[in-house]
């Protein structure tokens, strides 16, 4: 399956600290985010106007620094990650952290209580895979200079709409 | 590179309403938080060891300090109170103000022909500082 996508910036989490991404789907009119948002504000309202905030935050105050994310959720090195969430927690969001001024959010979903079961759940699975491959393809454009980091390292510039192969 | 497109600045409705459901208290405490992980954070790194290093030398699982640094924790005074101990920050004020006088003053003023105006003075004095608050509002 094809995803034409492109980077967006989301104007009411970016700030003076942080850029905050996500990816703009072409065929729903929408972002990974805002259907991760779709998908569980009846259910989770309340963590996710927590991790509303907290992005607010990062990106108008503190920056995106490493600690508030769990980091290694994808291939070495590719900055696939996924705002912290605790055991308590019911929801996982997947993110692409480039240093401490640019993110970009992914989707995510409901986290099963037991590793096994994270390990194994199907839409979770996706969303990473999601992620995995547009870092895959962001480093790559980056390797052929058809992408690049403003000089400032807030915002890309270059070639922001990509074909995912999922 | 063939295009240097920048990107667009893009405005969810979603996100709008979920931001507007957010009480500034509630946007203060999660602030608050983050702030204080960073505050540990960089501790931590002053003294030269890292995530791993630290929870040896208290004696705590690295998930625990991951926790800390997350800025998600609602910290216990218990907490708060080791990583002073371990670390050159003060995280907690347990000092008891002395001789704090509180005065709260309402003053109404009225003239004839003219508007109602309502001050309100709270001074809050004690043995090092004073300051002083003053509302003033015109009546709708």
């Amino acid at each position: 399956m094809d995803m034409e996508c492109t980077l967006v910036k989301l104007g009411q989490y970016s700030g003076s600290k942080t850029s905050i991404y996500s990816v703009y789907i072409e065929g729903e009119k929408k972002t990974l985010y805002d259907k991760f948002l779709e998908d569980n504000i009846l259910n989770f309202k309340d963590e996710l106007k927590d991790i509303s905030g907290r992005l607010l935050t990062i990106g108008k105050v503190t920056g995106a620094r490493e600690n508030f994310f769990k980091i290694n959720e994808g291939a070495p090195g590719d900055g696939v990650c996924a705002l912290y969430d605790d055991p308590d927690t019911n929801l996982r969001l997947y993110c692409i952290r480039y240093g401490m001024s640019l993110v970009i959010l992914g989707g995510g979903g409901y986290k099963p209580k037991t590793i096994r079961a994270l390990q194994e759940d199907a839409k979770l699975e996706d969303e990473n895979n999601i992620i995995k491959v547009l870092s895959k393809e962001i480093t790559q454009r980056m390797k052929d200079k058809d992408l690049t980091f403003t000089p400032d390292y807030m915002d890309f510039e270059g070639e922001l709409t990509f074909k995912l192969e999922l | 590179m063939k295009t240097k497109n920048i990107p667009k600045t893009y405005i969810s409705p979603i996100i709008d309403s979920l931001i507007e459901d957010i009480s500034s208290d509630e946007l203060e405490k999660i602030e608050t938080k983050m702030r204080l992980a960073i505050k540990i954070a960089d501790a931590i790194e002053a003294i030269g060891l890292n995530k791993s290093q630290f929870a040896e030398k208290i004696g705590k699982n690295n998930s625990e300090i991951s926790k800390w640094l997350s800025g998600t924790h609602n910290f216990t005074t218990d907490t708060l109170l080791l990583l002073e101990d371990n670390l050159p920050i003060k995280l907690v004020n347990s000092e008891i103000e002395e001789n704090v006088i509180l005065y709260d003053v309402n003053i109404v003023l009225r003239s004839s022909g003219h508007s109602t105006s309502r001050f309100n003075f709270q001074n809050l004095i004690d043995s090092n500082k004073l300051e002083r608050y003053i509302s003033y509002s015109l009546p709708a």
